[in-house]
């Protein structure tokens, strides 16, 4: 009998772990389901249901009709007949509430889901590769580097409200650049925690003197523009940016987790992980590519939300532990959690005005981080 | 001893003088008078602060009858003049342009940094020497004017930031210059400040002309008949809709002219609110500030930009504002200060097409833009004052 | 039979040269000490055979050339223990004995490799601490639990560095005893870097002595261990003991200035 008590210990552990990761998942969708009845505009319950699942059939309609109608040349001819009817007959539902609820409350709902997912995520990732507590999506420059991409693009440009594709790309491709740059240094003098920590303060401080540079000779509307820019918001979610955050994360993903057990590896420090068969540098590489990536693929549409990357994870892990293969998706729900959270309760509480994401993120999530914290004794990190 | 004679000597001056200018006095004798007495005395008594010098007092009382005279700033402080100013340093452009419209932009011998882009408003001022950065002005620059005034906003820069460093030779005159509530008093003031009462007076006579003919026009229209009006930032300021509400130049601007901001009575200043709001809200009219335009050449594209990013919004289309095409855009340039007239005038015919019908705004921006600005009514046609008007 | 095979590795830091020619075997089932003073290249050596380091010459492992290996052959035959003191944030002690089964396990975990892991634990006596948190554990215990990680690796060849470093003298005992088992058991290789004397040659088959990176001697503790080469490597005037229960007990007296040496 006694013979099995350590590995029960850890079969328990996983099936309490993954009930977590399951009441997260749940919680989530329940609370998806209270966000988008909240708004301004009060819509009732069954109403609010009834729109979303009546859209989404004609959605799915037409996207299939479309489809169908696309191989026209394989149907009988009077199949085809009979469906061209039956598209003209679809008629979309009352557009007043489509308009609310599919444009504005869905998108907005899902882009905090993503990102919040998209933030938490790199942050574990980047604490993980870095061993280090402190890392998050922007230690290594990344936001400094979108920060001054949006802001050459909004200062020198012409503003973001003639091009925001402009905004966007400009923050994405700087984010890009810092973690080349990030690599690039780190690799000189050899790929270690260190060394990209080193690396990426060197570049996020440049980065951050080029933004003052920028709001220093821009008009004043300009850096009003820049400052609001990197205090963060929702409030510029379509269906159009969702989709974009949401492949970028679809792709990085399955990647991270096929890395976990790399991860799980490298917490014990270089050596043993490469004497365990683990490729150490390849993981970082891949793990650091990986997470600029997510960061930039959400922060170019929503501006620098910081917070959650840092704290997601630790919440996770204080949670259901440093197992990767179960603080990753766990991170991604806490994530996706915090800021849903956050944005509903920032844009309900004061309604129909809106507070900063990144505000009501840090002032729902540090109490609860700092309730962990105390609680736990454990030497965690 | 030296006091005592100096003392005699001035009590001896001072009737000769004033009596030898007695033709030349006009309404202002009496309290130049006052005030020439109570320099006199503050100078013989020694005082540190705010005494006048010897020749100052002489000049006032030699060469300027109507001086000394005291203003009131919109900061509450008090200043005596004892001859008109003939070197200011000016911190942003809604002091420049206010000074400007009373023709007494020439005394400007400073500018702050960002006002020496605005070569298309201000082709004479945007060429004067720069004192720096309009929130933290260089006091060496300034001093280096040589300066004997500093005109800023009530607020900003801090005085720790301005006064604490100025010798009290150069006093810090502080006004808005773009408040509705203050402007036709501030103007006032900025006559007797500069010496062009006359040009002020003129000035304000157009002003109340059209500000007294909207308010007419728009009186008796009960309440519920008012247009219902959005009025936003624009993209530039935000990444969704940021609503200006009351307390804001805009909302001022839209209240003057008969209308009724739907923000009214849920935020005050302004605050960002969701798309959907804006969306069952459905207003009738939307106005949209932006900071783009105005006087510049090269930024209709930005304006019309933020007209596109506004009505491209994804079920706007609805919106009666926007089916019936009554979203405007308008530069901060034209919206506040001494145009007020004539974009209070443009916004009531937005508002109430019918009742200003006989009433051309166009015209009336052209005649403020050749009678009031440093630039003539061409510019018109190569600024963008407001979106759509009309050009391509 | 040849176990390891280590032909003429130089390694240099820089341009500072750690480890000078050195060249020597190991045979299947022994224990080897490596012994030598501070920075005579004890480490640096274990981190060649292994790879961490990638030096010039060559390290033979069953007559085939660790660098022809990929990274996951190497670890499925050799394993490594570090020194202990670098912290494993979030992991439980099951956890981090688990990571030893990442060359041989894929993404899940099978019913063997929990097994496995567990008879490691039982082996070093630690299945008790299995649901503690590693960091918590006290330096003796994480010794143990780094060993019991290695074992549950399942390596051919067993790599220490200074396995009792940390421990005091009743740990040492244990830990080392249980190395000393299961290479008997098990008929595992293993090479230690080891700084006590009187301990390496308790426990180890073959000494090997290094100084300022060059291989010293090489032989049985009793041929190694004598005063002349203890004051020549170590500089230090020593007196050694044979004891019929204790072995062989190095007692150093006095360190002797470098001119006299």
């Amino acid at each position: 009998m006694k013979e099995r008590s350590a590995r029960k210990g850890y079969v328990r552990k996983t099936v309490q772990r993954l009930t977590v990761l399951g009441a997260l998942a749940c919680t989530i969708i329940l609370l998806s389901g209270v966000a988008v009845t909240l708004g301004s505009y009060r819509i009732g319950l069954p109403e609010v249901y009834m729109t979303i699942l009546e859209k989404a059939i004609f959605e799915f309609r037409m996207t299939l009709g479309l489809v169908l109608l696309g191989m026209y040349k394989y149907l009988p001819y009077t199949g085809f007949l009979y469906l061209q009817q039956n598209l003209a007959g679809v008629a979309p539902p009352d557009s007043g509430l489509v308009t609310i609820i599919w444009d504005y409350r869905l998108p907005r709902v899902l882009m905090a889901i993503i990102a919040g997912a998209s933030l938490g995520l790199a942050g574990a990732v980047m604490q993980g590769i870095l061993r280090n507590p402190l890392a998050s999506p922007f230690t290594l420059g990344i936001a400094s580097a979108a920060s001054f991409g949006a802001s050459l693009a909004i200062v020198l440009g012409a503003g973001f409200a003639s091009s925001g594709s402009l905004v966007v790309g400009n923050a994405f491709l700087f984010t890009l650049i810092a973690s080349a740059a990030v690599y690039g240094l780190a690799r000189y003098r050899g790929i270690s925690p260190e060394t990209m920590i080193m690396a990426g303060i060197a570049i996020m401080y440049l980065f951050s003197a080029m933004t003052s540079f920028l709001q220093y000779i821009g008009s004043s509307e300009d850096v009003h523009a820049v400052v609001f820019w990197m205090l963060g918001s929702l409030g510029r979610s379509t269906w159009d940016t969702v989709a974009k955050s949401a492949i970028v994360l679809c792709i990085t993903f399955p990647v991270f987790m096929y890395l976990a057990r790399s991860l799980n590896t490298l917490a014990a420090g270089d050596e043993t992980a490469t004497s365990l068969g683990v490729p150490v540098e390849m993981v970082r590489i891949i793990g650091m590519a990986g997470a600029s990536l997510l960061t930039a693929a959400v922060i170019c549409f929503t501006g620098t939300i910081g917070f959650i990357g840092l704290v997601a994870p630790h919440i996770t892990r204080m949670i259901i532990g440093g197992d990767h293969r179960f603080l990753l998706p766990g991170t991604a729900f806490t994530g996706a959690l915090l800021l849903l959270g956050a944005d509903s309760i920032g844009r309900t509480i004061m309604a129909p005005q809106i507070l900063p994401v990144g505000i009501m993120t840090a002032f729902l999530g540090v109490p609860f981080f700092i309730y962990l914290f105390l609680r736990r004794r454990r030497d965690y990190w | 001893m030296r006091k005592n004679a100096i003392l005699i000597l001035c009590l001896l001056l001072v009737p000769l003088m004033m009596v030898s200018h007695a033709s030349a006095n006009d309404g202002n004798d009496s309290e130049a008078r006052s005030l020439m007495a109570q320099g006199i005395l503050s100078y013989l008594q020694g005082e540190s602060q705010g005494a006048p010098g010897l020749g100052e007092l002489r000049q006032a009382a030699s060469l300027y009858p109507e001086y000394p005279r005291s203003i009131k700033d919109s900061a509450g402080n008090s200043f005596v003049f004892y001859q008109p100013v003939q070197r200011v340093v000016v911190l942003n452009n809604n002091a420049a342009d206010a000074m400007t419209a009373i023709g007494a932009d020439g005394v400007i011998v400073g500018i702050a940094e960002s006002m020496t882009e605005n070569t298309n408003q201000f082709p004479v001022t945007s060429t004067l020497p720069s004192v720096g950065k309009w929130m933290e002005p260089d006091i060496e620059a300034i001093l280096a004017l040589n300066p004997d005034l500093v005109i800023t906003y009530v607020k900003w820069p801090e005085s720790a930031k301005l006064e604490s460093h100025l010798p009290g030779r150069i006093p810090v005159v502080r006004m808005e210059f773009y408040k509705v509530q203050s402007y036709r008093e501030e103007m006032e003031t900025a006559g007797r400040l500069f010496n062009k009462e006359e040009n002020a007076s003129k000035y304000l006579e157009w002003y109340d002309t059209y500000v007294t003919l909207v308010n007419e026009r728009i009186q008796d229209i009960p309440q519920e008949e008012r247009v219902q009006v959005y009025a936003e930032a624009g993209q530039g300021q935000s990444f969704g809709r940021r609503v200006y509400s009351e307390g804001t130049g805009l909302d001022d601007l839209l209240v003057a002219a008969g209308g009724v901001n739907m923000a009214t009575g849920y935020v005050t200043g302004y605050a960002d609110v969701e798309n959907e709001w804006v969306f069952y809200k459905k207003p009738e009219v939307v106005l949209i500030w932006s900071g783009k335009g105005g006087y510049k050449t090269d930024e209709r594209d930005q304006v019309i930009a933020v007209y596109d990013g506004f009505t491209g919004i994804r079920g706007f289309g609805t919106l009666p504002a926007v089916s019936n095409k009554r979203v405007y855009v308008i530069s901060s340039s034209f919206a506040y200060g001494s145009s007020f007239p004539a974009s209070l005038v443009q916004v009531a015919a937005w508002l109430y097409p019918d009742r200003f019908g006989d009433i051309d705004p166009v015209a009336l921006h052209r005649e403020y833009l050749e009678n009031y600005t440093q630039t003539s009514e061409e510019v018109w046609d190569t600024g963008t004052f407001y979106y759509p008007d009309g050009r391509q | 039979m040849v176990k390891i095979y280590v032909d003429n590795v130089r390694f240099s830091y820089r341009s500072n040269p750690v480890l000078k020619d050195v060249t020597f075997h190991v045979d299947e089932g022994t224990i080897l000490g490596l012994v030598g003073p501070n920075g005579s290249g004890k480490t640096t050596l274990i981190r060649c055979i292994d790879r961490i380091l990638d030096p010039e010459g060559s390290v033979f492992l069953d007559g085939t050339a660790i660098r022809d290996m990929r990274r996951s052959e190497i670890a499925l035959n050799i394993g490594y223990v570090p020194q202990t003191g670098a912290k494993i944030a979030a992991a439980s002690v099951f956890e981090v004995v688990m990571m030893g089964r990442t060359p041989h396990m894929g993404w899940r975990a099978s019913d063997e490799d929990l097994a496995i892991a567990e008879k490691a634990m039982l082996f070093l006596g630690v299945e008790n601490l299995a649901d503690l948190e590693y960091n918590e554990l006290s330096g003796g215990q994480q010794q143990k639990v780094l060993i019991a990680r290695a074992v549950a690796q399942e390596p051919k060849v067993l790599l220490l560095d200074e396995p009792t470093n940390s421990l005091d003298i009743r740990h040492q005992l244990e830990a080392l005893s249980i190395i000393h088992r299961l290479s008997r058991e098990t008929g595992i290789t293993v090479i230690m870097a080891v700084h006590d004397l009187t301990v390496a040659a308790r426990y180890a088959d073959r000494l090997m002595m290094l100084r300022k990176g060059q291989l010293v001697a090489f032989g049985t503790p009793d041929e190694l261990i004598t005063t002349e080469r203890i004051r020549e490597v170590y500089g230090v005037e020593s007196k050694i003991f044979r004891d019929q229960e204790a072995g062989l007990i190095v007692t150093p007296l006095r360190a002797i200035s470098e001119a006299t040496a």
